[in-house]
């Protein structure tokens, strides 16, 4: 049976759902980063548009502009690929590219951001460019909180696992394994394989 | 009552209304915070939030490129 969570506000909501997604991952995000997320969610649940965008090009239209335009573009399209690779990953099938793509394209957007920006704003970038793996796998989990049908199937969850290095979509996998005693074979650091390559 | 002031200068959407949230954490109802922003993001962000969570926004203004959101905290803080 599915279960009912009720809040006060829209924003506890997400923060309960948020929790509970972080929970099914066996994950802890920091409050900063769990904030983030929950804003992100809540600025792009009512945008439908969102499924049309063509990424590459928003980021190197991102890349070429300057000052607030820059900034803004880059945050939408890390906000943007983030919520694709956890929360709409059979979109990549569709696009012909591998969750990968979106993993990439969204966290060198955020490493462009805390390159470029001052103290408190390259800092929250750096986390989200650091834990984009994390994120997407509380996003993954949210997805298919109370509905296990959602889940990805096991091949592109095992692609998913060794492309991203994603927690969420080993333990899925091996579901009688352990944080601790995963594979190390199986994950790529991609935080050192960051930059976007040809798909 | 008493007044405080956020500064949420150079910060992009939504790290303005994120520390808002945090710092409305710890006031009490009937207090007045003034958010200083500079993302413009920031003037649809913040009175948004604000309707959903009670609280009121008894001003917006704009002054040398920086807004300045002036918000009443609500009866449930947070």
């Amino acid at each position: 049976m599915m279960t009912l969570t009720l809040h006060s506000n829209p924003t506890a909501q997400w923060h309960a759902l948020v929790n509970e997604a972080q929970v099914a991952a066996d994950c802890q995000l920091n409050k900063e980063l769990e904030s983030y997320l929950v804003f992100v969610l809540m600025r792009f649940v009512d945008r439908p548009e969102l499924a049309g965008r063509v990424f590459a090009l928003d980021f190197l239209r991102g890349t070429l502009a300057i000052g607030r335009v820059r900034q803004t573009r880059l945050r939408d399209v890390g906000d943007q690929c983030l919520l694709y690779s956890g929360l709409f990953p059979e979109q990549a099938e569709h696009r012909h590219v591998s969750v990968h793509y979106f993993v990439d394209l969204g966290r060198t957007a955020y490493q462009e951001l805390a390159a470029r920006l001052e103290h408190d704003n390259a800092e929250i970038f750096a986390q989200l460019a650091k834990g984009f793996v994390t994120l997407m796998d509380v996003l993954l989990a949210m997805r298919t909180l109370g509905e296990k049908t959602r889940r990805l199937a096991p091949l592109s969850m095992l692609e998913l696992a060794a492309s991203t290095g994603s927690r969420y979509a080993y333990k899925l996998l091996r579901p009688d394994v352990t944080d601790g005693q995963a594979d190390s074979n199986l994950f790529v650091d991609s935080s050192n394989s960051s930059r976007i390559k040809p798909h | 009552m008493t007044r405080h002031t956020l500064d949420a200068r150079r910060l992009l959407c939504p790290m303005p209304v994120i520390r808002t949230q945090n710092k409305i954490k710890s006031l009490a109802p009937g207090d007045i915070v003034e958010v200083v922003c500079t993302d413009p993001g920031a003037t649809n962000d913040i009175p948004a939030w604000c309707r959903m969570h009670g609280h009121a926004v008894i001003a917006t203004e704009t002054r040398s490129g920086e807004f300045i959101i002036t918000v009443e905290v609500g009866k449930i803080a947070g």
